[in-house]
Protein backbone atom coordinates (compact mmCIF):
# COMPACT_ATOMS: atom_id res chain seq x y z
CA UNK A 1 0.00 0.00 0.00
CA UNK A 2 1.32 3.42 -1.63
CA UNK A 3 0.99 6.69 0.35
CA UNK A 4 1.83 8.65 -3.02
CA UNK A 5 -1.14 9.05 -4.72
CA UNK A 6 -3.37 9.40 -1.73
CA UNK A 7 -4.66 12.50 -0.23
CA UNK A 8 -4.27 13.88 3.03
CA UNK A 9 -7.89 13.53 4.30
CA UNK A 10 -7.94 10.05 3.04
CA UNK A 11 -4.50 9.40 4.71
CA UNK A 12 -6.46 10.86 7.62
CA UNK A 13 -9.28 8.84 7.52
CA UNK A 14 -7.57 5.55 7.70
CA UNK A 15 -5.53 6.69 10.42
CA UNK A 16 -9.12 7.00 12.55
CA UNK A 17 -10.33 3.80 11.16
CA UNK A 18 -6.96 2.30 12.15
CA UNK A 19 -7.76 3.71 15.47
CA UNK A 20 -11.25 2.87 15.49
CA UNK A 21 -10.32 -0.76 15.00
CA UNK A 22 -8.09 -0.59 18.05
CA UNK A 23 -10.23 1.13 20.44
CA UNK A 24 -12.93 -1.56 19.48
CA UNK A 25 -10.48 -3.91 20.09
CA UNK A 26 -11.12 -5.24 16.70
CA UNK A 27 -7.26 -6.06 15.89
CA UNK A 28 -5.49 -9.45 16.47
CA UNK A 29 -2.24 -9.52 17.56
CA UNK A 30 -1.35 -11.19 13.78
CA UNK A 31 -2.80 -8.10 12.42
CA UNK A 32 -1.39 -5.36 14.96
CA UNK A 33 1.84 -5.20 13.81
CA UNK A 34 1.03 -4.59 9.98
CA UNK A 35 -1.89 -2.06 10.97
CA UNK A 36 0.62 -0.10 13.36
CA UNK A 37 3.28 -0.13 10.80
CA UNK A 38 0.57 1.47 7.79
CA UNK A 39 -0.31 3.57 10.71
CA UNK A 40 2.84 5.01 11.06
CA UNK A 41 3.50 5.17 6.88
CA UNK A 42 0.32 7.40 7.26
CA UNK A 43 1.53 9.53 9.74
CA UNK A 44 5.04 10.16 8.14
CA UNK A 45 3.05 11.10 5.01
CA UNK A 46 0.65 13.47 6.53
CA UNK A 47 3.40 14.89 8.81
CA UNK A 48 5.36 15.30 5.72
CA UNK A 49 2.52 17.21 4.45
CA UNK A 50 2.31 19.67 7.51
CA UNK A 51 5.80 20.35 7.21
CA UNK A 52 7.46 19.97 4.30
CA UNK A 53 8.31 21.73 0.90
CA UNK A 54 6.24 20.18 -1.90
CA UNK A 55 7.97 20.77 -5.15
CA UNK A 56 5.50 19.87 -7.46
CA UNK A 57 3.17 22.73 -6.02
CA UNK A 58 5.55 25.31 -6.16
CA UNK A 59 6.73 24.08 -9.63
CA UNK A 60 3.10 24.62 -10.56
CA UNK A 61 2.83 28.10 -8.78
CA UNK A 62 5.86 29.12 -10.53
CA UNK A 63 4.39 27.89 -13.56
CA UNK A 64 1.06 30.26 -12.92
CA UNK A 65 3.48 33.19 -12.29
CA UNK A 66 5.15 32.83 -15.82
CA UNK A 67 2.02 32.60 -17.43
CA UNK A 68 1.18 35.59 -15.99
CA UNK A 69 3.86 38.00 -16.78
CA UNK B 1 -45.71 96.65 -33.00
CA UNK B 2 -43.72 96.66 -29.45
CA UNK B 3 -45.20 94.50 -26.77
CA UNK B 4 -44.55 94.90 -23.20
CA UNK B 5 -41.20 93.11 -21.89
CA UNK B 6 -38.29 92.77 -19.77
CA UNK B 7 -34.92 90.85 -19.59
CA UNK B 8 -34.01 87.83 -18.90
CA UNK B 9 -32.08 89.07 -16.25
CA UNK B 10 -35.23 91.32 -14.91
CA UNK B 11 -36.98 87.99 -15.14
CA UNK B 12 -34.23 85.91 -13.40
CA UNK B 13 -34.53 88.39 -10.86
CA UNK B 14 -38.28 88.03 -10.44
CA UNK B 15 -37.85 84.38 -9.84
CA UNK B 16 -35.35 85.00 -7.41
CA UNK B 17 -37.64 86.87 -5.76
CA UNK B 18 -40.65 84.78 -5.93
CA UNK B 19 -38.45 81.70 -4.30
CA UNK B 20 -37.30 84.03 -1.63
CA UNK B 21 -40.79 84.95 -0.86
CA UNK B 22 -42.34 81.77 -0.97
CA UNK B 23 -40.27 79.16 -0.23
CA UNK B 24 -39.96 78.21 3.41
CA UNK B 25 -35.97 78.75 4.64
CA UNK B 26 -34.91 75.32 4.48
CA UNK B 27 -36.24 71.78 3.21
CA UNK B 28 -35.47 68.55 4.15
CA UNK B 29 -35.14 66.09 1.05
CA UNK B 30 -34.47 62.58 0.16
CA UNK B 31 -32.17 62.38 -3.31
CA UNK B 32 -29.90 59.85 -3.95
CA UNK B 33 -26.32 60.95 -5.19
CA UNK B 34 -25.58 60.46 -8.87
CA UNK B 35 -22.56 62.40 -9.37
CA UNK B 36 -20.24 63.96 -6.70
CA UNK B 37 -17.24 66.46 -7.51
CA UNK B 38 -14.96 68.22 -5.08
CA UNK B 39 -13.16 71.22 -6.92
CA UNK B 40 -9.69 72.62 -6.12
CA UNK B 41 -11.28 75.34 -3.44
CA UNK B 42 -12.86 72.58 -1.74
CA UNK B 43 -16.37 72.89 -2.75
CA UNK B 44 -18.94 69.80 -3.41
CA UNK B 45 -20.79 69.93 -6.21
CA UNK B 46 -23.31 67.18 -6.68
CA UNK B 47 -25.71 65.45 -8.94
CA UNK B 48 -29.18 64.53 -7.26
CA UNK B 49 -31.54 62.46 -8.81
CA UNK B 50 -35.34 60.05 -8.00
CA UNK B 51 -35.77 56.75 -9.21
CA UNK B 52 -39.12 55.63 -9.62
CA UNK B 53 -39.36 52.95 -6.70
CA UNK B 54 -40.97 50.37 -9.30
CA UNK B 55 -39.22 50.66 -12.82
CA UNK B 56 -36.15 52.50 -11.36
CA UNK B 57 -36.59 55.45 -13.83
CA UNK B 58 -35.48 58.61 -13.00
CA UNK B 59 -38.66 60.99 -12.08
CA UNK B 60 -36.08 64.10 -10.86
CA UNK B 61 -33.05 65.85 -10.80
CA UNK B 62 -31.45 68.78 -8.91
CA UNK B 63 -27.85 70.18 -8.76
CA UNK B 64 -26.73 70.89 -5.08
CA UNK B 65 -23.99 72.46 -4.16
CA UNK B 66 -21.73 71.98 -0.39
CA UNK B 67 -19.86 75.06 0.19
CA UNK B 68 -16.24 74.06 1.41
CA UNK B 69 -16.72 75.19 4.91
CA UNK B 70 -19.26 72.81 5.21
CA UNK B 71 -18.17 70.43 3.45
CA UNK B 72 -15.64 69.10 5.75
CA UNK B 73 -18.08 69.41 8.54
CA UNK B 74 -20.73 67.04 6.42
CA UNK B 75 -18.32 65.07 5.54
CA UNK B 76 -16.18 64.00 8.78
CA UNK B 77 -20.31 63.55 10.60
CA UNK B 78 -21.15 61.27 7.92
CA UNK B 79 -18.75 58.95 6.98
CA UNK B 80 -17.65 58.35 11.12
CA UNK B 81 -21.57 57.89 11.99
CA UNK B 82 -22.15 55.60 8.40
CA UNK B 83 -18.80 54.17 8.08
CA UNK B 84 -19.48 55.00 4.36
CA UNK B 85 -17.97 57.41 2.10
CA UNK B 86 -19.88 60.05 1.28
CA UNK B 87 -20.20 59.36 -2.73
CA UNK B 88 -21.94 58.44 -5.41
CA UNK B 89 -25.36 55.86 -5.09
CA UNK B 90 -25.86 56.89 -1.45
CA UNK B 91 -29.41 57.72 -0.75
CA UNK B 92 -28.83 61.03 1.94
CA UNK B 93 -31.63 62.67 3.57
CA UNK B 94 -30.01 66.50 3.60
CA UNK B 95 -31.39 69.98 4.97
CA UNK B 96 -31.09 72.26 1.71
CA UNK B 97 -31.84 75.98 0.77
CA UNK B 98 -33.38 76.75 -2.27
CA UNK B 99 -31.04 79.23 -4.23
CA UNK B 100 -31.54 80.95 -7.36
CA UNK B 101 -28.70 82.75 -8.98
CA UNK B 102 -29.38 85.20 -12.01
CA UNK B 103 -26.56 83.61 -13.54
CA UNK B 104 -25.84 80.23 -12.66
CA UNK B 105 -29.94 79.16 -12.44
CA UNK B 106 -31.44 76.74 -9.42
CA UNK B 107 -29.47 74.96 -7.24
CA UNK B 108 -29.96 73.70 -3.85
CA UNK B 109 -27.57 74.93 -1.11
CA UNK B 110 -26.82 72.11 1.23
CA UNK B 111 -26.68 72.67 5.07
CA UNK B 112 -26.90 69.94 6.80
CA UNK B 113 -27.23 66.30 6.72
CA UNK B 114 -28.81 63.11 8.23
CA UNK B 115 -26.40 60.55 8.22
CA UNK B 116 -29.04 57.95 10.49
CA UNK B 117 -30.85 57.58 6.97
CA UNK B 118 -28.18 56.47 4.77
CA UNK B 119 -27.30 54.24 7.61
CA UNK B 120 -30.74 52.76 7.10
CA UNK B 121 -31.35 53.22 3.84
CA UNK B 122 -27.67 50.93 3.28
CA UNK B 123 -29.47 48.65 5.84
CA UNK B 124 -32.21 48.01 3.62
CA UNK B 125 -30.16 48.08 0.53
CA UNK B 126 -28.28 45.25 2.16
CA UNK B 127 -30.71 43.65 3.19
CA UNK B 128 -32.69 43.23 -0.01
CA UNK B 129 -29.58 42.06 -1.51
CA UNK B 130 -29.78 39.54 0.98
CA UNK B 131 -33.16 38.19 -0.07
CA UNK B 132 -32.26 38.33 -3.33
CA UNK B 133 -29.26 35.96 -2.61
CA UNK B 134 -31.53 33.13 -0.26
CA UNK B 135 -34.19 33.71 -2.96
CA UNK B 136 -31.57 32.48 -5.90
CA UNK B 137 -30.61 29.61 -3.49
CA UNK B 138 -27.07 30.71 -3.67
CA UNK B 139 -26.36 32.46 -0.27
CA UNK B 140 -25.30 30.03 1.43
CA UNK B 141 -23.54 28.15 -0.76
CA UNK B 142 -19.79 28.94 0.43
CA UNK B 143 -20.73 28.71 4.00
CA UNK B 144 -21.90 24.65 2.98
CA UNK B 145 -18.39 24.24 1.45
CA UNK B 146 -15.95 22.26 3.77
CA UNK B 147 -12.66 23.34 4.35
CA UNK B 148 -10.38 21.10 3.44
CA UNK B 149 -8.43 19.59 6.35
CA UNK B 150 -5.41 20.65 5.14
CA UNK B 151 -5.71 24.60 3.75
CA UNK B 152 -2.31 25.40 2.79
CA UNK B 153 -2.30 26.19 -0.95
CA UNK B 154 -4.08 29.92 -1.07
CA UNK B 155 -5.04 31.90 -3.59
CA UNK B 156 -4.76 35.49 -2.30
CA UNK B 157 -6.63 38.17 -4.03
CA UNK B 158 -5.23 41.29 -2.51
CA UNK B 159 -3.92 44.27 -3.60
CA UNK B 160 -0.26 43.54 -4.14
CA UNK B 161 1.11 46.48 -2.41
CA UNK B 162 -0.99 46.32 0.62
CA UNK B 163 0.46 46.24 3.41
CA UNK B 164 -1.96 43.81 4.85
CA UNK B 165 -1.08 41.15 2.04
CA UNK B 166 2.97 41.26 3.09
CA UNK B 167 1.88 41.01 6.68
CA UNK B 168 -0.37 38.24 5.77
CA UNK B 169 2.33 36.32 3.81
CA UNK B 170 5.23 37.06 6.54
CA UNK B 171 3.22 35.68 9.17
CA UNK B 172 2.53 32.35 7.31
CA UNK B 173 6.33 32.07 6.22
CA UNK B 174 7.34 32.77 9.49
CA UNK B 175 4.92 30.73 11.74
CA UNK B 176 7.07 29.31 14.57
CA UNK B 177 5.52 25.73 13.66
CA UNK B 178 7.56 25.74 10.60
CA UNK B 179 4.06 24.92 9.02
CA UNK B 180 4.77 24.83 5.27
CA UNK B 181 2.29 27.61 3.23
CA UNK B 182 1.90 27.71 -0.14
CA UNK B 183 0.56 31.58 -1.89
CA UNK B 184 -0.14 33.18 -4.75
CA UNK B 185 -1.38 36.19 -5.26
CA UNK B 186 -4.34 37.19 -7.92
CA UNK B 187 -3.87 41.10 -7.68
CA UNK B 188 -7.09 43.44 -7.54
CA UNK B 189 -7.89 46.53 -7.11
CA UNK B 190 -9.52 46.97 -3.53
CA UNK B 191 -11.55 49.80 -3.29
CA UNK B 192 -12.97 52.76 -5.68
CA UNK B 193 -15.19 51.77 -8.01
CA UNK B 194 -13.00 49.36 -10.31
CA UNK B 195 -12.94 47.27 -6.97
CA UNK B 196 -16.04 44.94 -7.77
CA UNK B 197 -14.87 44.06 -11.44
CA UNK B 198 -11.66 43.46 -10.57
CA UNK B 199 -12.25 41.02 -7.79
CA UNK B 200 -14.87 39.16 -9.98
CA UNK B 201 -12.11 39.04 -12.67
CA UNK B 202 -9.63 37.78 -9.61
CA UNK B 203 -11.92 34.87 -8.56
CA UNK B 204 -12.59 33.77 -11.92
CA UNK B 205 -8.79 33.54 -12.81
CA UNK B 206 -8.95 31.53 -9.54
CA UNK B 207 -11.34 29.35 -11.06
CA UNK B 208 -9.62 28.62 -14.09
CA UNK B 209 -7.25 26.08 -11.58
CA UNK B 210 -9.45 25.68 -8.76
CA UNK B 211 -7.56 22.18 -8.07
CA UNK B 212 -4.13 23.69 -7.46
CA UNK B 213 -5.46 25.48 -4.62
CA UNK B 214 -7.57 24.70 -0.91
CA UNK B 215 -9.01 27.52 -0.53
CA UNK B 216 -9.40 31.85 -1.45
CA UNK B 217 -8.49 34.43 0.99
CA UNK B 218 -9.26 38.00 -0.15
CA UNK B 219 -7.71 40.62 1.97
CA UNK B 220 -7.50 44.41 2.59
CA UNK B 221 -5.02 46.31 4.84
CA UNK B 222 -4.33 49.79 4.63
CA UNK B 223 -7.02 51.60 2.85
CA UNK B 224 -9.69 53.35 3.57
CA UNK B 225 -11.77 52.10 6.19
CA UNK B 226 -14.88 53.81 4.67
CA UNK B 227 -14.50 52.33 1.22
CA UNK B 228 -16.00 48.97 1.59
CA UNK B 229 -18.73 49.83 -0.47
CA UNK B 230 -17.58 47.20 -3.17
CA UNK B 231 -17.91 44.27 -0.74
CA UNK B 232 -21.43 44.82 -0.49
CA UNK B 233 -22.27 44.50 -4.13
CA UNK B 234 -24.18 41.88 -5.43
CA UNK B 235 -22.15 41.17 -8.00
CA UNK B 236 -19.03 40.19 -6.33
CA UNK B 237 -21.48 38.19 -3.33
CA UNK B 238 -22.74 36.44 -6.18
CA UNK B 239 -19.46 34.89 -7.24
CA UNK B 240 -18.36 34.07 -3.48
CA UNK B 241 -21.03 32.52 -3.07
CA UNK B 242 -20.80 30.21 -5.95
CA UNK B 243 -16.99 30.02 -5.83
CA UNK B 244 -16.35 26.06 -5.70
CA UNK B 245 -13.29 26.70 -3.11
CA UNK B 246 -13.78 28.16 0.44
CA UNK B 247 -13.21 32.08 0.72
CA UNK B 248 -12.00 33.20 3.94
CA UNK B 249 -12.16 36.96 4.01
CA UNK B 250 -10.05 39.55 5.82
CA UNK B 251 -11.14 42.23 4.87
CA UNK B 252 -10.47 44.67 8.10
CA UNK B 253 -13.43 46.83 9.49
CA UNK B 254 -14.81 47.68 12.00
CA UNK B 255 -18.55 48.21 11.07
CA UNK B 256 -21.16 45.70 10.30
CA UNK B 257 -19.97 42.90 8.47
CA UNK B 258 -20.14 43.19 4.60
CA UNK B 259 -22.60 40.79 2.43
CA UNK B 260 -19.16 39.05 1.37
CA UNK B 261 -17.97 38.48 5.01
CA UNK B 262 -21.62 36.91 5.46
CA UNK B 263 -21.36 34.90 2.39
CA UNK B 264 -18.06 33.97 2.97
CA UNK B 265 -17.12 30.77 4.60
CA UNK B 266 -15.17 32.34 6.74
CA UNK B 267 -14.98 35.93 7.84
CA UNK B 268 -12.15 37.33 9.65
CA UNK B 269 -11.71 40.63 10.56
CA UNK B 270 -8.00 41.29 9.43
CA UNK B 271 -5.31 39.85 6.86
CA UNK B 272 -3.47 38.87 10.21
CA UNK B 273 -6.17 37.04 11.60
CA UNK B 274 -6.61 34.79 8.54
CA UNK B 275 -2.96 33.95 8.74
CA UNK B 276 -3.56 33.16 12.23
CA UNK B 277 -6.22 30.78 11.56
CA UNK B 278 -4.43 29.33 9.09
CA UNK B 279 -1.43 28.42 11.37
CA UNK B 280 -3.88 27.18 14.33
CA UNK B 281 -5.56 24.75 11.64
CA UNK B 282 -2.25 23.55 10.55
CA UNK B 283 -1.77 22.89 14.45
CA UNK B 284 -4.92 21.48 15.06
CA UNK B 285 -3.95 19.29 12.08
CA UNK B 286 -0.87 18.41 14.03
CA UNK B 287 -2.00 18.04 17.41
CA UNK B 288 -4.66 15.19 15.85
CA UNK B 289 -1.96 13.72 13.77
CA UNK B 290 0.13 13.41 17.89
CA UNK B 291 -3.31 12.44 19.46
CA UNK B 292 -3.47 9.22 17.06
CA UNK B 293 0.13 8.60 17.42
CA UNK B 294 -0.20 8.69 20.91
CA UNK B 295 -3.60 6.83 21.66
CA UNK B 296 -2.32 4.39 18.87
CA UNK B 297 0.92 3.91 21.55
CA UNK B 298 -0.79 3.33 24.01
CA UNK B 299 -3.77 0.99 22.80
CA UNK B 300 -0.58 -1.02 20.99
CA UNK B 301 1.18 -1.27 24.37
CA UNK B 302 -2.01 -2.13 26.56
CA UNK B 303 -3.06 -4.87 23.95
CA UNK B 304 0.46 -6.01 23.80
CA UNK B 305 0.71 -6.24 27.59
CA UNK B 306 -2.58 -7.43 27.36
CA UNK B 307 -1.36 -10.61 25.08
CA UNK B 308 1.58 -11.15 27.24
CA UNK B 309 -0.74 -11.09 30.48
CA UNK B 310 -2.75 -13.57 28.87
CA UNK B 311 0.19 -15.88 27.58
CA UNK B 312 1.28 -15.97 31.43
CA UNK B 313 -1.93 -17.20 32.39
CA UNK B 314 -2.10 -19.57 29.90
CA UNK B 315 1.31 -20.51 30.89
CA UNK B 316 0.43 -21.41 34.44
CA UNK B 317 -2.71 -22.41 33.84
CA UNK B 318 -0.93 -25.46 31.59
CA UNK B 319 1.66 -25.57 34.50
CA UNK B 320 -1.05 -26.02 37.01
CA UNK B 321 -2.88 -29.15 34.68
CA UNK B 322 0.56 -30.33 33.62
CA UNK B 323 0.87 -30.83 37.79
CA UNK B 324 -2.67 -32.34 38.06
CA UNK B 325 -1.94 -34.47 35.70
CA UNK B 326 1.61 -35.95 36.38
CA UNK B 327 0.21 -35.73 39.97
CA UNK B 328 -2.66 -38.35 38.90
CA UNK B 329 -0.28 -40.28 36.60
CA UNK B 330 2.21 -40.61 39.66
CA UNK B 331 -0.47 -41.68 42.26
CA UNK B 332 -1.93 -44.04 39.39
CA UNK B 333 1.69 -45.13 38.75
CA UNK B 334 1.82 -45.68 42.21
CA UNK B 335 -1.43 -47.86 43.17
CA UNK B 336 -0.18 -49.65 39.93
CA UNK B 337 3.40 -50.50 40.81
CA UNK B 338 1.31 -51.19 44.60
CA UNK B 339 -1.20 -53.99 42.62
CA UNK B 340 2.07 -55.24 40.43
CA UNK B 341 4.32 -55.42 43.76
CA UNK B 342 1.60 -57.74 45.66
CA UNK B 343 0.87 -59.77 42.49
CA UNK B 344 4.50 -60.20 41.92
CA UNK B 345 4.42 -61.21 45.66
CA UNK B 346 1.72 -63.49 45.13
CA UNK B 347 3.15 -65.23 42.09
CA UNK B 348 6.64 -65.48 43.58
CA UNK B 349 5.09 -66.50 46.52
CA UNK B 350 2.98 -69.18 44.54
CA UNK B 351 6.09 -70.13 42.27
CA UNK B 352 8.52 -70.37 45.66
CA UNK B 353 5.08 -72.85 47.27
CA UNK B 354 5.15 -74.60 43.33
CA UNK B 355 8.83 -74.86 43.60
CA UNK B 356 9.15 -76.27 47.47
CA UNK B 357 6.43 -79.21 46.21
CA UNK B 358 8.27 -79.54 43.42
CA UNK B 359 11.61 -80.55 45.33
CA UNK B 360 9.72 -82.70 47.37
CA UNK B 361 8.79 -84.85 44.93
CA UNK B 362 12.09 -84.26 43.14
CA UNK B 363 13.69 -85.03 46.03
CA UNK B 364 11.61 -88.34 46.31
CA UNK B 365 12.01 -88.72 42.66
CA UNK B 366 15.34 -88.36 42.51
CA UNK B 367 16.21 -90.87 45.60
CA UNK B 368 13.82 -93.22 44.17
CA UNK B 369 15.66 -92.78 40.82
CA UNK B 370 18.91 -92.89 42.50
CA UNK B 371 17.74 -96.05 44.43
CA UNK B 372 16.70 -97.75 40.96
CA UNK B 373 20.02 -96.76 39.39
CA UNK B 374 21.98 -97.61 42.35
CA UNK B 375 20.39 -100.96 42.09
CA UNK B 376 20.92 -101.07 38.24
CA UNK B 377 24.76 -99.92 38.74
CA UNK B 378 24.59 -103.11 41.83
CA UNK B 379 23.58 -105.29 39.02
CA UNK B 380 25.70 -103.64 36.26
CA UNK B 381 28.81 -104.14 38.18
CA UNK B 382 28.11 -107.91 39.36
CA UNK B 383 27.86 -108.17 35.79
CA UNK B 384 30.60 -106.23 34.86
CA UNK B 385 32.93 -108.28 36.99
CA UNK B 386 31.58 -111.09 35.72
CA UNK B 387 32.12 -110.11 32.30
CA UNK B 388 35.30 -108.52 32.97
CA UNK B 389 36.39 -111.90 34.44
CA UNK B 390 35.02 -113.82 31.31
CA UNK B 391 36.67 -111.67 29.15
CA UNK B 392 39.84 -111.45 31.00
CA UNK B 393 39.67 -115.58 30.30
CA UNK B 394 39.61 -115.49 26.63
CA UNK B 395 41.70 -112.80 26.58
CA UNK B 396 44.58 -114.57 28.06
CA UNK B 397 43.70 -117.54 26.19
CA UNK B 398 43.25 -115.72 22.59
CA UNK B 399 46.62 -113.83 23.38
CA UNK B 400 48.32 -117.64 24.63
CA UNK B 401 47.21 -118.66 21.23
CA UNK B 402 48.26 -115.50 18.86
CA UNK B 403 51.45 -115.31 20.73
CA UNK B 404 51.75 -118.79 19.42
CA UNK B 405 50.74 -117.92 16.07
CA UNK B 406 52.93 -115.51 15.82
CA UNK B 407 55.72 -117.38 16.65
CA UNK B 408 54.83 -119.79 14.46
CA UNK B 409 54.72 -117.16 11.31
CA UNK B 410 58.11 -115.47 12.96
CA UNK B 411 60.51 -115.21 9.65
CA UNK B 412 63.35 -116.53 12.09
CA UNK B 413 61.22 -119.48 13.33
CA UNK B 414 60.75 -119.98 9.34
CA UNK B 415 64.26 -119.89 8.38
CA UNK B 416 64.67 -122.17 11.08
CA UNK B 417 62.84 -124.41 9.18
CA UNK B 418 64.86 -124.17 6.59
CA UNK B 419 63.13 -121.38 4.30
CA UNK B 420 65.34 -118.75 3.11
CA UNK B 421 65.00 -115.17 2.18
CA UNK B 422 66.27 -113.36 -1.32
CA UNK B 423 66.03 -109.63 -1.58
CA UNK B 424 67.98 -107.80 -3.97
CA UNK B 425 68.62 -103.44 -3.52
CA UNK B 426 66.66 -104.14 -0.16
CA UNK B 427 63.44 -105.53 -2.06
CA UNK B 428 61.79 -109.08 -1.30
CA UNK B 429 62.28 -111.29 -3.97
CA UNK B 430 58.86 -113.15 -4.98
CA UNK B 431 59.11 -113.71 -8.21
CA UNK B 432 62.37 -114.80 -10.22
CA UNK B 433 61.07 -112.26 -13.19
CA UNK B 434 61.84 -109.54 -10.82
CA UNK B 435 65.42 -110.46 -11.39
CA UNK B 436 67.37 -110.22 -14.24
CA UNK B 437 70.54 -111.85 -15.03
CA UNK B 438 74.07 -111.22 -13.70
CA UNK B 439 72.02 -109.11 -10.97
CA UNK B 440 73.44 -109.34 -7.03
CA UNK B 441 71.51 -111.00 -4.92
CA UNK B 442 71.17 -111.62 -1.43
CA UNK B 443 69.91 -114.45 0.46
CA UNK B 444 69.22 -114.82 4.51
CA UNK B 445 69.35 -118.13 6.14
CA UNK B 446 68.20 -119.01 9.74
CA UNK B 447 71.94 -118.22 10.12
CA UNK B 448 73.67 -115.82 7.88
CA UNK B 449 73.48 -114.86 4.56
CA UNK B 450 75.11 -115.15 1.33
CA UNK B 451 75.42 -112.55 -1.84
CA UNK B 452 75.58 -114.26 -5.37
CA UNK B 453 74.88 -113.46 -8.64
CA UNK B 454 72.13 -114.35 -10.75
CA UNK B 455 73.18 -116.55 -13.61
CA UNK B 456 69.55 -117.63 -15.45
CA UNK B 457 66.47 -116.62 -14.03
CA UNK B 458 64.02 -119.40 -15.35
CA UNK B 459 59.99 -118.58 -14.66
CA UNK B 460 57.86 -121.04 -13.50
CA UNK B 461 55.77 -120.25 -16.92
CA UNK B 462 58.73 -121.60 -18.99
CA UNK B 463 59.05 -124.19 -17.35
CA UNK B 464 55.65 -125.31 -18.35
Amino acid sequence: MATKKISYDQAYSELQEILEKLENDELDVDKLSSQVRRASELIRFCKSRLFETEAEIEQIIREMDEEAE
Amino acid sequence: MARESISLFELNTRIKELIRAHADPSYWVVAEISELKVNYSGHCYLELIEKDLGSERIVATNRATIWAQNYQMIKAYFETTTGQRLQEGLKVLIKVRIEFHELYRLSLNVLDIEPGYTVGELAIQKQKTIERLIAEGVFDMNTQLELPLLCRRIAVISSATAAGYSDFRDQLEQNSSGFRFYCKLFPAVMQGNGAEDSIVQALDRINTCEACFDLVVIIRGGGAKTDMNCFNSYWLAYHVCQFPLPVITGIGHEQDDSIVDLVAHTRLKTPTAVAAFLVDRMAERNAELDYIVEEITGLVQDKVQMAKQELARCGQLIQLRLKERIGRSKSRLAHFVHGLSIQLQQRVRSAVHRLEKDQVKMAFMAESELRSRYRHVEISGNQLKKGALQATKKTAFNLTQAENKIRILDPQHLLQRGYSITTSGGVVIRDARQLSENQEIETCFGQGKIVSTVKKVNSWQQRK
